[in-house]
């Protein structure tokens, strides 16, 4: 068995996952097996979609040529893998969709953020794949600035009337497209490092420089590479629409939605929205930004630090 | 026929496929439609048969996965599932799909427009010459790039196999066109369509107006009035669109483009083709042109223009 820590919980699983921090604990949070999966849920509450179903307490996705993933109760996932199947693409789906059921069967919300620290705290991009969360980041991270999380972060909401929200790290790895290395700067990706066999996304680890405690939410920047703008632009959105881009960006509103987790998004995101600044920042689609992203980010928190 | 775990209907039939190449007709079809369903407003941004096939946000909702994280092949054979998904979970009569994907089979031998819910089929066509222009426009590129794809018999929109591996990270899924030929004949002449085919030239629709949108009406099941027809086909006037475009932005626009509205006339290629990209058009899609009524231009007879010189001629 490997003890792992990630998403704020202590993982005791039968698949070795190096992109979790290694971790020493007694008893764990939740248990990664693999085994028999169910083939289909029951129950009068089982929302059923396509190669997927969910309930408040049970979630099956069927990845096919890849595996089963079986997930109940917000303590176990089993992993039936489909023969022929390749473990990076066993990981990869274990690590998003089942790790995500897990969790929202804990009541805890994602967003979908990478982050940095900043000022006793960590500022957030978010954004939807491709909107350049994990470029950022790297970029950031290249002129020294420490990663928080890459791609997800949990909320955690306190329990007291504080208007801080905090976040929780995912796991120490950064998952960056092939274009991004050259953008950047980096050296092109070890083969070894995709995150699947034929995808041009790689992953860098950071477990040498990493931390996993909460840390409360200084800034959220809403990255959007979709816009019509003809330059690249930040604004600061007002308190409803920093409360709706944030609930376009909590990470599957598919479980949301299946699991009955409807209220715990709307408590976690609306105190986030009410409790710190929220930026859009506007990319010019299909054209390489990155810098002027990078000095429009740093020249905001310098600003309104 | 309900499912007994989900209380989701399956067996009735109600996707009506808009289905064509780009630039052919199909963005000023919906506006018909959305003129003909509702209160007879348009709203360019909130048209009927806003559910796009190639949509990743409809997979992503039906399946719980993130798309930029499959495999093209992946995505291509649970494609038929979400749609059938998405019309078993729909509570209108009609659930309109814009589609720009030729007519073709996934990795697992099936097609990718699901049989069992399918209504039928509206094929929107236009001359190739007039498909060229209209369609470097539309994605700021030249003219011969878009003649390159739409000669090329594995032509794809949203391409994302790249030389590292696949860059799934665009806002549509990638889409198989085949070339422009290969296109029409997968919707219009192929006896593995289990579904009636209307084909609609946008030829018909400037010039053959109120027949044109009424048959097609009539085909996918619209019990309208001549009036309600003729109100509708006025309503998305062509300068109606491209008015709204100018005032509001269409968030269909491919953002490199000025504009996604141009001319809406046809017999434009008249004045911006050269002769070498007439032929090449010709040569390679001389058969289907004909088989749908486009007439073969004389070269010798084409007036000249600044594309053309009087020495090409």
């Amino acid at each position: 068995m490997y003890n792992y820590w990630g998403f704020g919980l202590n993982i005791a699983s039968e698949i070795e996952f190096p992109e979790f921090l290694p971790a020493d604990f007694d008893s764990p949070d939740i248990t990664i097996s693999k085994g028999n999966s169910p083939r289909q849920l029951s129950g009068d509450d089982v929302m059923q979609k396509v190669n997927v179903s969910m309930s408040s307490k049970e979630y099956l996705q069927n990845v096919v040529n890849v595996a089963y993933y079986y997930v109940a109760n917000g303590n176990e996932i089993c992993i039936q893998p489909h023969e022929g199947a390749d473990e990076k693409s066993i990981r990869f789906f274990a690590l998003s969709n089942a790790m995500a059921a897990v969790l929202h069967q804990r009541n805890n919300i994602l967003l979908h953020a990478s982050g940095v620290y900043y000022n006793a705290g960590v500022v957030l991009f978010c954004g939807h794949t491709g909107a350049g969360k994990s470029t950022v980041v790297t970029m950031l991270q290249q002129k020294g600035y420490k990663v928080f999380s890459d791609d997800v972060c949990v909320l955690k909401t306190a329990d007291n009337n504080s208007k801080t929200t905090m976040a929780i790290p995912s796991y120490p790895m950064i998952n960056l497209w092939a274009d991004s290395f050259a953008k950047i700067g980096l050296e092109p990706p070890d083969n070894n490092t995709r995150l699947r066999p034929n995808l041009a996304k790689f992953g860098r680890f950071y477990h040498d420089n990493y931390e996993t405690a909460s840390t409360p939410i200084k800034r959220v920047f809403i990255l959007n590479a979709y816009s019509q703008a003809r330059q690249v632009e930040i604004k600061k959105l007002g308190t409803i629409e920093a409360f709706s881009a944030l609930q376009q960006n909590t990470y599957s509103y598919v479980q949301i939605n299946g699991m009955k987790k409807k209220a715990h998004h709307f408590m976690a995101t609306s105190k986030l929205a009410a409790g710190v600044q929220v930026y859009l920042v506007n990319r010019i689609p299909g054209e390489n930004t990155l810098n002027e992203v990078i000095a429009l980010i740093e020249a905001n928190l310098r600003d309104e630090r | 026929m309900k499912d007994n775990m989900t209380g989701q209907n399956f067996a009735q039939k109600k996707i009506v496929w808009l289905a064509s190449y780009p630039k052919s007709g199909n963005t000023w079809f919906r506006a018909f439609l959305t003129a003909l369903l509702g209160d007879g407003n348009i709203d360019i941004n909130k048209m009927e048969a806003d559910c796009v096939f190639s949509s990743r946000s409809i997979f992503d909702a039906a399946t719980d996965m993130d798309s930029t994280c499959l495999y093209d092949a992946e995505i291509k054979n649970l494609l038929p599932d979400v749609f059938t998904y998405v019309s078993s979970v729909c509570q209108r009569s009609h659930l309109f799909v814009k589609i720009h994907d030729a007519y073709t089979k996934n990795t697992n031998d099936v097609a990718i427009v699901p049989e069992q819910p399918t209504l039928c089929a509206l094929y929107f066509i236009r001359s190739p010459l007039d498909v060229a222009g209209s369609f470097a426009h539309h994605n700021a590129s030249t003219i011969d790039q878009r003649i390159a794809l739409m000669n090329n018999p594995h032509g794809v929109l949203t391409k994302i196999k790249g030389k590292d591996g696949e860059v799934n990270t665009k806002n549509w899924i990638e889409q198989l066109l085949l070339s422009w030929s290969g296109h029409v004949k997968s919707w219009t002449d192929n006896p593995e369509v289990p579904f009636p085919v209307l084909v609609v030239r946008y030829e018909d629709m400037l010039n053959e107006q109120f027949n044109t949108f009424s048959n097609a009406a009539k085909f996918i099941g619209l019990e309208k009035t001549p009036g309600e027809i003729k109100n509708a086909i006025d309503a998305s006037h062509f300068e109606k669109l491209k008015q709204q475009e100018n005032e509001k932005g269409f968030a269909q626009k491919n953002p490199r483009s000025e504009s996604f509205f141009r001319s809406g006339k046809s017999g434009g290629w008249k004045h911006e083709l050269t002769v070498q990209q007439i032929l090449s058009l010709v040569d390679n899609h001389g058969e289907m042109m004909q088989k749908y009524g486009y007439e073969i231009p004389d070269i010798a007879l084409l007036p000249e223009n600044e594309n053309r010189t009087q020495k090409e001629l």
